[in-house]
Parts: structure tokens; sequence; C-alpha cells
């Protein structure tokens, strides 16, 4: 590895979780299908990236109901907001040079 | 399925800005809370001056009974707003917590029975208070000139009768809730 160098979280450098996380960081939390609606992903592949980041710990999904509709609520981590910024601020360094 | 497009870093930080943009606070809700306030505190403040002036009436404060079914419909409509919203903002929880510390103050103001007339003037004040942030917290203009305003009536009401001081009121509602609440109502 070269020093100085940072390579952006490949968790994160994927259009559809960027998305995700990006919408997660300017809310407290939102429901699958705002973020569906919002990215205009399929609901599988936004399952799939959803589980990722999950898995990452970068945001907590609680599945809920209201009234007889299951809902399922994300919202993102302190890790998951470190992960974030670091994401940015690489972003910014590589822009830089 | 992982996405195959690899990203540049134009592109992330494009994705970064439109989803960030997308999730801004939305105003869409507050307008029936500021109208139906709104109503409430002109006809109130009207109600209890023209009681006080042309009736004998014991108890003219009585009109402020008009607050109870007010504050019905204000707690049905915030639990079914939210049982609807697909999204919850630091914003919106932001302005429920604003205006609950609001209604603290209030009732501490109304209850405590050492204000009397001065109250309508009072509660100017802070209701001003919770406006003006309201609409610094939306970035919406009118709230903020509205909240505004009420200090200034708020002001001028502690410098006249109290009587005149909730016909004061009434047009500080008219300015500071109605006149935004409407011009919100009809750009969404």
């Amino acid at each position: 590895m070269i020093p100085d160098f940072k390579d952006l979280d490949p968790l994160l450098h994927s259009q559809l979780r960027l998305a995700i996380m990006s919408l997660l960081i300017s809310v407290q939390s939102a429901e699958f299908v705002f973020i569906k609606e919002k990215t205009g992903a399929t609901a599988g592949n936004l399952s799939v990236q959803i589980d990722k980041l999950m898995n990452a710990e970068y945001i907590e999904v609680t599945k809920s109901f209201k009234g007889k509709k299951p809902v399922t609520t994300c919202k993102i981590t302190k890790k998951g907001i470190k992960a974030f910024e670091d994401y940015v601020n690489t972003l910014q360094g590589y822009i830089k040079k | 399925m992982e996405d195959p497009k690899s990203l540049s870093n134009e592109e992330s930080l494009r994705i970064i800005t439109q989803m960030i943009q997308t999730a801004k606070g939305n105003l869409k809700g507050s307008s029936f809370y500021f109208l139906l306030w709104g109503w409430v505190g002109t006809l109130g403040n009207l109600g209890h001056f023209l009681l006080i002036q042309f009736s004998d009436i014991e108890y003219p404060s009585a009109i402020w009974l008009i607050t109870v079914p007010a504050w019905i419909i204000s707690l049905l409509y915030g639990y079914r707003q939210s049982a609807k919203e697909k999204v919850r903002t630091y914003s919106d929880t932001l302005i429920a917590w604003l205006w609950m510390g609001f209604s603290v103050c209030a009732v501490i103001l109304i209850f405590s029975g050492r204000f009397n007339e001065l109250i309508p003037a009072t509660i100017l004040m802070i209701a001003g208070l919770a406006t003006f942030m309201t609409g610094l917290i939306l970035k919406y203009k009118p709230l903020v000139y509205g909240g505004s305003s009420f200090w200034i009536f708020s002001a001028m009401a502690l410098h006249v009768e109290p009587v005149y001081g909730l016909l004061i009121s009434a047009v500080a509602i008219v300015v500071g809730y109605l006149i935004p609440g409407y011009i919100l109502r009809s750009t969404i």
C-alpha cells in the first residue's frame, strides 16, 4: 500500500449503497418504501444492498407494523456516519489532488 | 446482485448531493397547524375582546375553551400524520419538541393565576420565539417574519390597556400565523 493513499470504502463506493447512505445521513430514519422511491431501485436489489450495509453495522434495520402493514425502517448508525464522513473526506482528498 | 458500474469521483459527489437534497425537510403538514391555531387564536382574542366590551358575562375568558377541541384535533392530526409518514427528519422532531416546549410554557403561564391580563401579550412573545425558530428550521421566510412580528405586537400589547392587547394579539395572529399558513398552503 502506498503511504498517504487512502482507498475509498468499497462498501460505500457503489451507486446504490452510496445513495442509501446519503439519504439516511440527512434524516433521522426512513422507511424502505421511501428509500426505494427516492433511489429508483428495485425492491430486490435494494434489500440486498440494505442487508450488506446492515451486516457492516452502517445502518440499523427495524421491522414493525403500522396497523396490519409490515414496515421496514432504516436508520444510520454512529459507525455508518463515521464511514460516510471518511468516504467524503477521502473523496475530497482525491479531488484536491 | 452487486451493481456493476464503477463510480467516478464526480458521480459519487453527484449521488451524495442529489440524495441529500431529496431528503430535505418537508413543509407539508405544517400549514394545517398554523391555519388551525391561527383561526383559534384570532377568534379567541376577538371573542374575548367582544365579550368584555359588549356583554356582562362573568368569565369572558371562557372563550378560550375553544382551545380544548383544537388540542384534540391537533393531537389526532399529528398521530395520523406520523402513521402516514415514510420518513422522519431531524427538523420534524425538533419542531415538534419546540412546540411541546411552547405548550408547557403556555400552560404554566395560564394556570399560575399570576399573569392574568398579561397572558395574551406574554403568550404572543413566546409563540413569536417558537414561530421564528420554526421558520428558521424550515428555512421558510414568511414564518420568520411572522414570528418576529409577534415580538413587535407583544411589545405594543404590553403598552396599551389589557383589553386592547387582545385586539393587537388578534392582528398579530393574522399576520404571524394565518398569512404564512395560507401562503404555505398555496405553494404546496
